[in-house]
């Protein structure tokens, strides 16, 4: 990591005798200057105007200079107009994930003039599984968009982490009581639902009854070992949960590469075993965003016409040079949407279209 | 229109209807108005029948005289009002606003001015019970002034009260401070000047309880109406690879109006979210202000003729504070108050000078609405 110029970090003191610490964490000015701006108002927020507040403040810098995430040091972030808890052994929510998942909602609200392709079934409640929730940030977020064209919407958050589900848990009920869910406690079945489950694992009953959904999305870990070291920032390697970010798992398919396993587990869950109609993975970046991107479409059942899509960093954004893109995929053209790294890769599985007779799936 | 007034009132009292209540706020100013003024006349009258009867006795008639007189001046000033009360309202009026301070010439002492003056509008709202949020506060790169901040760049007020705007929109212009700076090491008196925008500011999308019917955001034709299609939007975002490979706190947003080129960019918040909603308001703001502002120019051409150089904006300086003399001089109404710390304060003193402007604004509207309504006339019988 290359040093900071002395120059800039005389600047910043000649600010604040305060922001040359924040830099080091942040690595820029206008940032740095900000965060020192929301560390003193959570201060502020936080203590009784004493003489504490300055050694608080200094305490807090210090530690944001060790490149410790603002996340952390305040505890929460904003993701859409939710307030998500962050907590050491969680992956802090991002703001990609706040894009996408908003851009479903969206997709999903629109109805058939979307273009997710179908409209589902409004008399049946929505189902939707959130896999790898972390601190539930996306589960929370669907509901809050959702719930108000889809009454009965129902959600599962799965982790692997105990950490994470009772983190998610807290996230759930600090949200209600803010006033930004709108969920009673005495609601059965409960509209969100979140539990240990290892995805790998073979499913009980009741994981193969919450597999029968409509949309699975998931936040996945998805960076190599060497990814890890190249391209991470030096916060979230020391700060963030290793688990969240590099897969490590004991299962061997062939040629697949040891970062896109959880891929394709998650392709197999949604064709074989949860038949849900669409499936949204996060990705690293375009190189991965087009490996899974065949990855599905080669594994599709012969008998389902599956459409792949791929989502950039910012969805709604217009991309100002590319209109309506493409990339080919193994031979087939697929539809890219947005601005900024290939973010998401999602597949649409169309012959679960609900049809109106109940005769199965729609013919070709 | 009196009339009108009566039957609305009535049609109120039996059945509760929004428009019809609102048409009855704005159509009561006029009507107590003009009633006030038709008693007044009533009683001119009565007073010179009896001075000019021959059968009253000769105290009565000195006093009536007397009364006369003192009447007579009652009724200019009613009749004044009146004009006021006429003179069309302000289309944005009754909106809350949106008030942007920032330093102009001066340097770091402008800085420092504009940071006095946010804080005086702070108190002055708080003060008349509005409610008052900064919404942006930026700062420049340089010194700050010991406590640890940033020098202003610049900052927006939120009041959200309804008719913030008409209170307030008086207040846009440059003031001038003359004093001798915190940051001036041999006591010489510098001249600096801050500009204050004041915008009326729209309810955003789906805010069903503001009582803003005019505000329709999806009309083409409305003022507030804003093509998402001429809008770029940028978000500030990691280089590199991004998604779980970074943690960065960058919430940035930045809109820009393709057509105007107009910019507007917000950070204050943690999240992307809000920032993007508080942007929308903003750029929604400047154009609706933009375009009111446009439509005026035409009439302006035609006031200037009678008023001179009085449009007010954000070129022409409107009032001087100045620390020596412990003044305060408003360059619009002529008004001159020596209470400098409570005007600061947003004090009693400052309610004074902002509603002696207010009164020298209604009556240029008035002015020019004479003048215009002379241009047409004179047109016609050319």
């Amino acid at each position: 990591m290359p040093r900071l110029p002395h120059s800039l970090l005389l600047k910043a003191y000649n600010i604040s005798p305060l922001l040359p610490l924040v830099l080091q964490g942040t690595r820029s000015l206008p940032s740095a200057v900000n965060e020192l701006r929301w560390l003193r108002e959570h201060v502020v927020r936080t203590n009784k105007p004493t003489q504490t507040t300055q050694k608080e403040l200094l305490s807090l810098c210090k530690r944001r200079s060790h490149g410790e995430p603002l996340q952390y040091l305040l505890g929460s972030q904003p993701f859409g107009e939710l307030d998500i808890k962050c907590r050491p052994g969680v992956l802090i929510a991002r703001p990609e994930p706040e894009a996408y998942t908003a851009y479903l909602a969206k997709l999903l609200n629109k109805g058939l003039k979307g273009n997710l392709g179908f409209e589902f079934n409004e008399e049946k409640p929505l189902r939707i599984l959130d896999l790898c929730s972390g601190t539930g940030c996306i589960s929370l977020l669907l509901h809050s968009l959702l719930v108000k064209r889809f009454p009965g919407i129902q959600i599962n958050g799965w982790d692997i982490s105990p950490t994470a589900v009772s983190l998610a848990v807290e996230n759930l009920r600090r949200n209600i009581s803010k006033g930004h869910l709108k969920i009673q406690s005495s609601q059965r079945p409960a509209p969100i639902q979140f539990d240990q489950v290892d995805i790998f694992s073979r499913f009980n009953r009741g994981q193969k009854k919450q597999l029968q959904c409509d949309i699975i999305i998931c936040n996945p870990p998805y960076i190599s070992q060497k990814g890890l070291m190249q391209d991470t920032s030096r916060s979230v390697q020391k700060w963030e949960p290793r688990l969240a970010l590099v897969p490590e798992v004991k299962v061997d398919y062939d040629g697949v590469k040891a970062e896109d396993v959880f891929y394709r587990r998650l392709i197999d869950i949604h064709t074989r075993l949860a038949r849900s109609k669409v499936l949204i993975m996060e990705v690293g970046g375009d190189e991965q965003a087009l490996r899974v991107a065949r990855m599905a479409l080669e594994n599709e059942l012969p008998s389902r016409r599956d459409t792949v899509e791929i989502w950039r960093d910012w969805p709604e954004l217009r991309n100002g040079l590319r209109k309506n893109e493409k990339v080919l995929v193994g031979g087939s053209a697929v539809v890219v949407k947005g601005m900024g790294n290939m973010r998401a890769v999602v597949v649409k599985s169309l012959d679960y279209v609900w049809s109106k007779d109940g005769a199965g799936p729609a013919s070709r | 229109m009196a009339l009108e007034h009566d039957r609305l009132s009535e049609e109120t009292a039996e059945k509760f209807d929004s428009k019809i209540a609102k048409r009855v706020g704005e159509l009561s100013r006029v009507t107590e108005a003009l009633k006030e003024w038709e008693d007044t006349q009533n009683s001119v009258e009565e007073l010179r029948g009896l001075i000019h009867d021959p059968t009253t006795d000769q105290e009565l008639r000195g006093l009536a005289e007397d009364d006369l007189v003192e009447t007579r001046t009652q009724l200019d000033e009613l009749s004044q009002k009146l004009a006021i009360a006429l003179t069309p309202k302000h289309p944005f009026e009754d909106m809350p606003c949106l008030m942007e301070i920032r330093p102009g010439a001066g340097g770091g002492e402008a800085a420092i001015f504009a940071n006095d003056l946010l804080r005086m509008y702070k108190a002055y709202c708080t003060r008349k019970k509005m409610r008052v949020s900064v919404m942006k506060y930026e700062t420049a790169d340089g010194t700050g002034d010991g406590s640890g901040q940033a020098p202003l760049s610049e900052a927006i007020l939120e009041i959200e009260n309804a008719g913030a705007y008409g209170q307030l929109r008086s207040e846009a212009g440059v003031h001038r401070v003359q004093r001798v700076p915190a940051t001036e090491a041999k006591g010489r008196v510098h001249t600096s000047a801050v500009s204050v925008l004041v915008l009326p500011s729209l309810p955003s999308n789906g805010n069903e309880g503001q009582e803003l019917n005019q505000a329709d955001l999806t009309d083409p034709e409305s003022d507030y109406y804003v093509n998402p299609t001429d809008v770029r939007t940028d978000v500030m975002r990691a280089r590199g690879a991004g998604g779980q490979h970074v943690n960065t706190t960058d919430s940035a947003v930045r809109l820009t109006h393709i057509p105007t080129n107009t910019v507007v960019a917000m950070q204050d918040s943690r999240s992307q979210h809000q920032n993007r909603e508080k942007a929308w308001q903003l750029l929604r703001s400047k154009l609706a202000q933009a375009k009111r502002e446009a439509r005026e120019e035409e009439v302006a051409k035609v006031r200037r003729s009678v008023i001179g150089v009085a449009k007010m904006g954000r070129e022409n300086k409107v009032r001087t504070y100045n620390w020596q003399q412990q003044r305060v001089t408003d360059h619009r109404s002529g008004l001159t108050i020596h209470h400098l710390d409570d005007v600061m304060e947003g004090g009693d003193e400052l309610d004074t000078v902002i509603n002696s402007v207010k009164t020298w604004l209604g009556e240029q509207e008035m002015l020019s609405l004479l003048a215009e309504e002379e241009e047409e006339t004179g047109k016609k019988t050319k």
